[in-house]
């Protein structure tokens, strides 16, 4: 008689873990639906945000300021890059987009900007080195630097990679201990982060981005630049007024 | 495996309302860093209300774990247990359920103080949705909290 008791007991004990599991089960399945319908909703209103909002089309970047690093001449047309040293497609733009500035110096100011990407452990730290550097003048240099050798730093620990960074400051004869105060500066730090929330503001995906006044551009090549940099040109001596334009169509 | 030995009905029902509210704040809580999550991967601006800066936050380096892992996923993993341990308690009765809920929801008070230090002391910057979230787990445990002195036997 109590065997048949205690597997009644039994009984009923397993059949109110089943319900649990159960419930639990539905819970876990309610919570993901609930993740899919907000991921679903965030992407739909940006899906919307980006065609029909007139503010997307072309970007407000912040104003280019006196710390922002420049190559070029002011007064042309702006073509701005959001990078990261980290990035191996910045550092295959960076030949690229140094024949384009160099072919277009009075035309055109290009401006670097940083934006590291957080999966790049060390793009951080490198945006920071090249600043530490900038305030001793050689940004342009240090950059150079970090994007030839990036293969060499990308896959170090933070720590090998801080030293490797050193080495290129001491190799550009940089002041060692002006540079070492710097880099853990709070301004240093700060800088890199402006350029990144700017970029965060201006809704770049990934790198590198450009922006050709305002507009994110797509090119390859340099011929394609070159080509998206004459039009931008043609159509700014477009507005004001179009008697200037002569030189630049005949040319083609 | 323990044998599940569901406690007296008197005191389950004292308890409801308080887990029912713990449980409605933990999925506000879900909700709200789902969001934030959302917005990581999806990318685009957070919307900011009541504060400023709310870009700066969730752009910046504290947002993430060693630039992998999103603090606000932590927050849907938090929350995800916050309900988890309150839906088993409710189910099964059993005490371990709130002891767990208790470290956890006291876990997550330490990580929102930290979190709400951050965007105070170090960013100077605020996100909203980041403070209804601190605001959340503050109240989650004060809530589970208050259960120890309320109630004599445990």
């Amino acid at each position: 008689m109590s065997i048949i008791k205690e597997t009644k007991q039994e009984r009923s004990l397993r059949k109110s873990r089943e319900r649990v599991v159960k419930k639990f089960i539905l819970l876990i399945i309610g919570l993901a639906a609930l993740v899919a319908l907000i991921f679903g909703v965030v992407w739909s209103a940006q899906q919307s945000g980006t065609t029909s909002g007139p503010q997307t089309v072309k970007v407000d970047l912040a104003s280019i300021t006196a710390d922002d690093h420049v190559l070029g001449t002011p007064g042309g047309v702006t073509l701005i890059e959001y990078s990261d040293f980290q990035c191996p497609a910045c550092a295959a733009y960076e030949p690229l987009v140094k024949e384009v500035v160099a072919d277009f110096r009075d035309d055109l100011l290009f401006v670097y900007r940083h934006y590291p990407l957080p999966q790049h452990q060390n793009a951080r730290l490198a945006a920071q080195v090249s600043e530490a550097a900038a305030v001793q003048g050689k940004f342009w240099e240090i950059s150079t630097l970090m994007f030839a050798n990036q293969t060499a730093w990308a896959s170090q620990s933070p720590t090998t990679a801080r030293v490797t960074f050193a080495s290129y400051a001491s190799e550009l004869g940089l002041d060692m201990n002006r540079f070492e105060a710097d880099l853990v500066s709070e301004a240093v730090a700060e800088r890199v982060e402006r350029d990144y929330l700017s970029g965060v503001q201006a809704r770049v995906s990934g790198t590198p981005t450009f922006y050709l006044d305002g507009v994110e551009v797509k090119a390859r090549t340099a011929g394609e630049f070159a080509d998206l940099i004459e039009a931008a040109i043609k159509t700014k001596n477009n507005e004001p007024n179009s008697s200037t334009t002569t030189q630049t169509t005949v040319n083609e | 495996m323990n044998q599940i030995v569901p406690l007296p009905p008197k005191l389950q029902l004292t308890s409801n309302r308080l887990t029912l509210t713990i449980a409605a704040l933990g999925l506000l809580g879900f909700l709200d860093a789902s969001y934030l999550t959302a917005k990581h991967f999806l990318g685009g601006s957070v919307r900011c209300l009541l504060v400023e800066g709310c870009d700066v936050v969730t752009g910046s380096q504290y947002s993430t774990i060693g630039g992998v892992i999103p603090v606000a996923l932590l927050g849907v993993l938090y929350y995800s247990l916050i309900l988890t341990f309150i839906f088993l308690h409710r189910e099964t009765g059993r005490d371990l359920w709130w002891w767990l809920l208790a470290g956890w929801s006291l876990l997550g008070l330490g990580f929102s103080g930290w979190l709400l230090y951050l965007q105070a002391a170090i960013l100077g910057a605020y996100c909203f949705y980041c403070l209804v979230s601190a605001g959340i787990s503050i109240l989650i445990f004060l809530l589970v909290f208050s259960r120890f002195i309320t109630r004599k036997k445990f």
